[in-house]
């Protein structure tokens, strides 16, 4: 486990062009991150000015913000051009208002963002705003994927930079997948789009949680660092594969080391600190996707997962507390996955 | 110009015959005692292409086909690609009766299926600890 960003840090140094031009390396690989949006940071090689401005750098391409309703974005009004994270916080008062629970911000998508760098240092990071205060909702969750895949969405200027992988570290409660999010992942799937979704973090069946339950999706479980499940992470045979995404409750630094906001409700100051859950089980598959991708350009989809699949090791007894099968095919160790070729 | 004598709005450009409107077979959400907490603001629709879009009254398409006493609480929404469409509901409506709205526009003519937007989503990751 990778428990610094050193990795990442220097790899913004060394100019993109280098990095895309090195002896083994193909395109860029996009992964389009559906989540709480984006916020400056250098290790993204995203900079407040570029931010300000919506414009592309390091690691980030220019986004949308996909949340229709105003509150829940926190930034005064519906979809728009800027996938900045306004925060998701909620105050007592505020949740007692809308039903839902009081929160500090999560700054999700900056974890989620950082963590795919991490692993993949010449991934492009194509941020779509979809969840806010309080959560988010199907239309704009479809909406995200198609646009992402490349599918045009009225209104919403074309997505120049079609995603390859689609990573959704989210999760709702549905005893099906809804038409919609699984019309949008079909089509993101006919465009050539692997969909990758976490299991959930409500410790509950995956059948009972969507997108787990849509076709068409990598569903990621999350395991702890001795390789049990981990506590919180949603189980069932929905689950494709799992890998570790830690367990901060057993211990503080049991999770993957990211990036982060330090504001408690608003943005303030780029940070760095401990993400856990299937959402970083997710995130770490999608890194790990995005760098196969780029060492096996030419590869397929199929061919591409089936590495993942080939390198989990299945779960010993008693790994996986819901039973056979409940947790995917085993537990992908991405970091031996990922380690560069000896000799 | 349409038969209700003002231009109709298509998905894309086609003629076609708009067939009389067929009100469904199926449950009527007028029926249904909507004293539940009103939690369905939108209701995602698919449309068939080339379907007209809007009635000739300015209604959004579907409308026509849901009990008269919930057809003024449906507005034309944003689309979100691949002929989908949310149709507002204003004011919100109880999930049985959003439902049973959905299961009315699946019933209409040109629309694929129809589903009432409930889910509420949130992150899988919520821990965090700097």
């Amino acid at each position: 486990m990778r428990k610094s960003l050193t990795a990442l840090t220097t790899a913004i140094l060394v100019p993109i062009s280098v990095l895309t031009s090195s002896a083994h390396a193909g395109e860029p690989t996009v992964v389009a991150v559906l989540d709480t949006g984006i916020n400056a940071h250098r290790d993204l090689g995203w900079s407040a000015r570029n931010a300000n401005q919506g414009r592309a750098s390091g690691f980030i391409l220019s986004g949308y913000d996909f949340i229709s309703d105003a509150w829940t974005a926190a930034d005064g009004n519906g979809w728009d051009p800027d996938p900045r994270d306004n925060g998701d916080g909620v105050t007592n008062a505020e949740a007692k208002q809308r039903d839902c629970n009081p929160r500090e911000s999560s700054w999700h998508g900056l974890n989620v963002a950082g963590t795919i760098a991490n692993l993949a240092p010449s991934v492009r990071i194509l941020p779509a705003r979809i969840m806010g205060r309080c959560g988010g909702n199907t239309a704009d969750v479809a909406a995200a994927i198609l646009w992402a895949a490349g599918e045009p969405v009225p209104n919403v200027p074309r997505n120049s930079n079609p995603a390859r992988i689609i990573n959704l570290s989210l999760s709702g409660k549905a005893d099906r997948c809804p038409r919609p999010l699984q019309t949008a992942i079909d089509i993101a799937n006919e465009r050539g789009a692997i969909v990758v979704v976490a299991a959930g973090s409500t410790g509950t069946s995956t059948s009972e949680s969507t997108p787990a339950n849509c076709e068409g999706v990598l569903v990621v479980g999350s395991t702890d660092k001795s390789g049990s499940r981990s506590p919180t992470s949603n189980y069932g045979p929905e689950v494709t594969l799992s890998t570790y995404g830690g367990n901060l409750a057993a211990e503080p630094t049991q999770g993957v080391w990211t990036t982060t906001n330090a504001g408690p409700y608003r943005p303030s100051k780029p940070s760095r600190g401990y993400f856990e859950g299937s959402s970083a089980a997710a995130a770490r598959m999608s890194g790990a996707l995005a760098e196969l991708t780029r060492r096996h350009p030419t590869e397929s989809n199929e061919k591409l997962i089936e590495r993942l699949t080939r390198a989990a090791v299945p779960f010993a007894v008693g790994q996986c507390d819901k039973g056979a099968n409940a947790c995917g095919a085993g537990i992908v160790n991405i970091d031996a996955l990922l380690k560069p070729p000896s000799g | 110009m349409s038969r209700f004598g003002q231009a109709m709005e298509f998905l894309a450009t086609a003629s076609l015959s708009i067939p009389l409107l067929a009100c469904s077979s199926v449950g009527s959400a007028a029926d249904i005692e909507d004293d539940a907490t009103p939690v369905v603001q939108q209701i995602i629709v698919r449309y068939e292409a080339r379907s007209p879009v809007v009635t000739g009254t300015g209604d959004p398409w579907g409308a026509q086909c849901v009990d008269p006493e919930y057809q003024d609480r449906l507005h034309s929404g944003r689309w979100i690609g691949a002929r989908m469409r949310v149709l507002d509901v204003h004011p919100s409506v109880s999930e049985s009766v959003g439902q049973a709205l959905a299961d009315q526009l699946t019933q209409c003519p040109h629309i694929e299926w129809a589903e009432a937007d409930t889910v509420r989503y949130s992150l899988s990751g919520q821990h965090f600890s700097a």
